[in-house]
């Protein structure tokens, strides 16, 4: 304990005597260099004006550049941006506000950011203030850690005045006089304590009789009442019996061996620590005091680890980039520890992590403002509505697009058929017969079949969803309307409500339904092309009658389509 | 000689820190509730062993009561600032006094010093004891307990900033108003976890119930320390790695309950 004690004690002294250097110190500004008073290179100084700089300046030049403060702000990243949301809503939205298909607690990119972004600069400036605020106190410490004055002697005959008076104060207070009769304790203490303040304050006054001279004539006669007796006067003799005789004893036998004894062990400590005063745990109570370090020991510690200016600085800055190494290894547990928020950075188990999730889908909107809840959960519900409707509008598209394509495809044959079955019948000697070409022609037989068995299916159910996202999107769109413009709880949790049961009823579709059409209308794309592709291919060169139906260069299509027209 | 400059420069360490231990150790103070899913991390490293929210040693023994009442500081928040300072320069000393300082050496200490740096805060905690559990499973069950969740947890709804911005905020600015948002906002978490405490749970989510009165009692106390010492740079980074302990405890807690709830609406 008291191995501790003594470094803190050190740490005390020492911080005193960094700080007053650092401060004082006239280090000197040349060429933009702050130069030291014995050469060294301190720092930098960039003021045109730094010739002139005076040594506070300088010095705080010098402290600045050592320990590299960067006060480029807390909210100085641009990227900030939406990060309005308290912890508890944002969690309790996504666990309990939202319906139960959507529930999950997702964090606010914002937030991420927040980590990266503010909370380094944050943590900065703690260190800046830390810093400073550390040998403050320190300094702080060392001038009024001695009841409010400083550690070291600076007045010794006040000093010593000043324990005298404390151990006085004691002697009256303490229970010392506690045996004097109460038949006069209270003069003798009252006496006493004038005697004291006396001795302090104006010791020559004690040659000054309080009584006036003519009072003092009169008693010296003798009572008025009458004489004096011998047996009164034996009776008073003994000098506890008497208000006298117990002040002097007290004075003699009490009072004065005890501040006697305070001063001397003041001066003791002040001779043994080279002007250093002990460290003690009680300094109201001189005698009884208990020494926590002896200043001898810190004196001479301190001599041995700070033994010049130069040496002043350096334990400064060593101190400095001490705390810059505290608040860094602070700075990277908060960042980096995996049950904080930094750890949702990162992927986990082969899970995307949520900031990828998040990123992902951020433009449900789920997370905005929370000023409105409801309207702020709706909205993203909305949005969900919306990308599921694009989706399903987009696969009605792509289907339309594949009708299209197939019945161009089949008139394409067409136009290469005819002409074939032309010349096949005049080189046979017959007419086609051209209700029957138009008849065959415009029927578009061959792309129907196609589309009825792959596509209507498809664009049936497709219509369903556009029709059932557009009602989703009256319904919520009126719920939206019933929060709109109100700050109200209750009107908030009972469209809440409604929503939930809407969801329930797959009345309306989640962000999982809105993500699965985007790949469903993905997949739809992707086979409707390809459904084109190879159908155009069966139909053109495939040898078989029955699926090459277009294939030109097969006579006997050519053969069989003429005669199908014949006239 | 690099070898026994390092290996001394570990023994002082290892001593310092034990003696440190000893010292500031001695003295447990008021038991620190923590959130019973996501204890708060460890770091270990050798200074993992103070109790930097310890009385100082000069009033180790005194009647600290009515200091800490007066100032509400019952974890004793405020003593981490000399207890790490002096810890530091401790160590400086030591190191200089044994020849065996360097700047990186010096810089390692802090480094570990800051790593191990914690504030333990105490709180309000509940066990499965504290509630109200209804047999009933059901998914009907469980949309009632949503409902009745959804008006208990309306405080929260209340409040409208991110509490770190807030702190940030009154870092940067210094503006009052920004600590009386940030104690707004814990009451209003306190709030909310009084309510809830009152919900009848459906028996299955009891646990998951618990871990959110938990997580809201200790990120309001974290957020009411973090306002309390805002002119703390050592206790207030401190108070932010336990922050982010209790911010991750709130989203865990919500986010396990979210989980419960859709797996009752696929059963």
């Amino acid at each position: 304990m008291s191995i501790f004690r003594l470094q803190i004690r050190m740490a005390i002294f020492l911080a005193a005597f960094l700080l007053v250097p650092l401060l004082t110190h006239a280090d000197t500004c040349v060429n933009g260099q702050l130069i030291d008073n014995v050469g060294n290179v301190t720092g930098t100084c960039t003021s045109p004006d730094s010739d002139s700089q005076t040594a506070d300046q300088a010095a705080q030049a010098t402290y600045s550049a050592r320990y590299q403060f960067q006060n480029e702000g807390i909210f100085g990243c641009n990227q900030i941006a939406g990060v309005n949301m308290s912890v508890g809503t944002m969690a309790a939205i996504g666990g309990i506000y939202v319906p139960v298909n959507d529930a999950a607690v997702t964090v606010n990119t914002g937030t991420l950011v927040y980590l990266e972004c503010i909370l380094r600069p944050l943590v900065d400036r703690l260190r800046e203030s830390a810093t400073s605020a550390t040998l403050k106190k320190m300094t702080s410490g060392i001038l009024t850690q001695r009841n409010g004055g400083p550690q070291y002697s600076v007045n010794r005959a006040q000093e010593d005045t000043s324990v005298a008076a404390q151990e006085a104060y004691r002697v009256l207070t303490d229970g010392t006089l506690n045996a004097v009769s109460p038949a006069y304790f209270t003069k003798v203490r009252t006496a006493l304590a004038r005697n004291i303040q006396m001795q302090m304050q104006k010791p020559e006054s004690a040659l000054t009789c309080p009584i006036a001279q003519r009072n003092l004539t009169a008693m010296t006669a003798g009572p008025a009442g009458g004489p004096f007796s011998m047996s009164d006067f034996e009776n008073l003799g003994n000098p506890v019996c008497n208000a006298f005789g117990v002040y002097n004893e007290i004075q003699q036998d009490v009072l004065n061996p005890r501040l006697s004894e305070a001063v001397a062990y003041n001066q003791e400590q002040r001779i043994t620590g080279r002007g250093f005063y002990d460290v003690t745990e009680n300094a109201d109570n001189p005698l009884q005091q208990k020494t926590l370090t002896p200043a001898s020991v810190v004196q001479e510690s301190f001599q041995q680890i700070l033994g010049s200016p130069v040496r002043q600085l350096e334990s400064a800055n060593n101190i400095g980039q001490m705390i810059g190494a505290l608040f860094a290894g602070i700075t990277t547990q908060i960042t980096t520890d995996n049950r904080g928020l930094a750890g949702i950075m990162r992927s986990v188990a082969g899970q995307p992590s949520y900031l990828d999730q998040v990123a992902k889908e951020s433009s449900q909107g789920v997370l905005g403002a929370a000023t409105n809840v409801a309207l702020s959960v709706l909205n993203g519900v909305r949005q969900a509505e919306i990308s599921y409707l694009a989706s399903m509008n987009s696969i009605a598209a792509t289907l339309t697009s594949t009708i299209a394509q197939l019945r161009a495809t089949e008139a394409k044959c067409w136009d290469l058929i005819i002409p074939k079955a032309q010349d096949y019948a005049a080189q046979n000697g017959f007419t086609l017969d051209q209700n029957k070409i138009k008849t065959a022609t415009s029927s578009m037989a061959f792309s129907q079949q196609i589309i009825d068995s792959q596509i209507t299916p498809l664009a049936t159910q497709t219509v369903a969803n556009v029709k059932a996202s557009q009602q989703a999107l009256t319904i919520i769109d009126r719920l939206i309307s019933g929060v709109t413009n109100t700050a109200s709880l209750d009107a908030q949790r009972i469209s809440l409500q409604q929503l939930d049961t809407l969801v329930a009823q797959k009345a309306l579709h989640t962000q999982y339904d809105a993500t699965a059409a985007a790949q469903r209308q993905k997949d739809t794309q992707q086979a409707m092309s390809g459904l084109v592709t190879d159908t155009a291919q069966a139909w053109g060169d495939s040898p078989d009658p029955n699926i090459g139906w277009c294939n030109i260069n097969n006579a006997a299509i050519v053969q069989q389509w003429a005669e199908r027209w014949k006239k | 000689m690099a070898a026994v400059a390092a290996l001394s420069v570990v023994a002082l360490v290892a001593v310092v820190a034990w003696q440190i231990g000893h010292a500031v150790g001695g003295n447990t103070p008021t038991l620190s509730a923590t959130n019973q899913v996501l204890p708060p991390a460890e770091a270990h490293t050798p200074f993992s062993s103070i109790n930097w929210q310890g009385p100082l040693p000069s009033n180790a023994g005194a009647d600290t009561s009515a200091s800490a009442e007066a100032t509400q500081d019952k974890d004793g928040i405020s003593n981490i600032a000399d207890n790490v300072a002096g810890t530091l320069v401790d160590t400086y000393s030591a190191l200089v006094s044994a020849g065996a300082y360097t700047p990186e050496a010096g810089q390692q200490v802090a480094s570990d010093i800051g790593a191990s740096l914690r504030a333990n805060i105490s709180y309000r905690t509940y066990t499965s004891d504290d509630i109200k559990a209804d047999a009933d499973t059901s998914y009907a069950r469980m949309l009632t307990y949503r409902a009745d969740m959804q008006l208990a947890l309306g405080p929260l709804l209340k409040n409208n900033g991110y509490e770190l911005k807030l702190f940030s905020s009154y870092i940067d600015t210094g503006d009052k108003k920004y600590i009386a948002q940030l104690k707004s906002a814990a009451q209003n978490y306190r709030d909310a976890a009084k309510n809830a405490a009152k919900v009848v749970v459906p028996l299955d989510a009891v646990l998951h119930h618990v871990a959110i009165l938990n997580a809201l009692n200790g990120f309001a106390a974290t957020v009411d320390n973090l306002a309390l010492h805002a002119d703390d740079a050592f206790a207030s980074a401190a108070l932010l790695q336990t922050y982010t302990n209790a911010e991750s405890d709130v989203l865990a807690s919500f986010s396990a309950l979210a989980t419960y709830e859709k797996s009752k609406q696929s059963s």
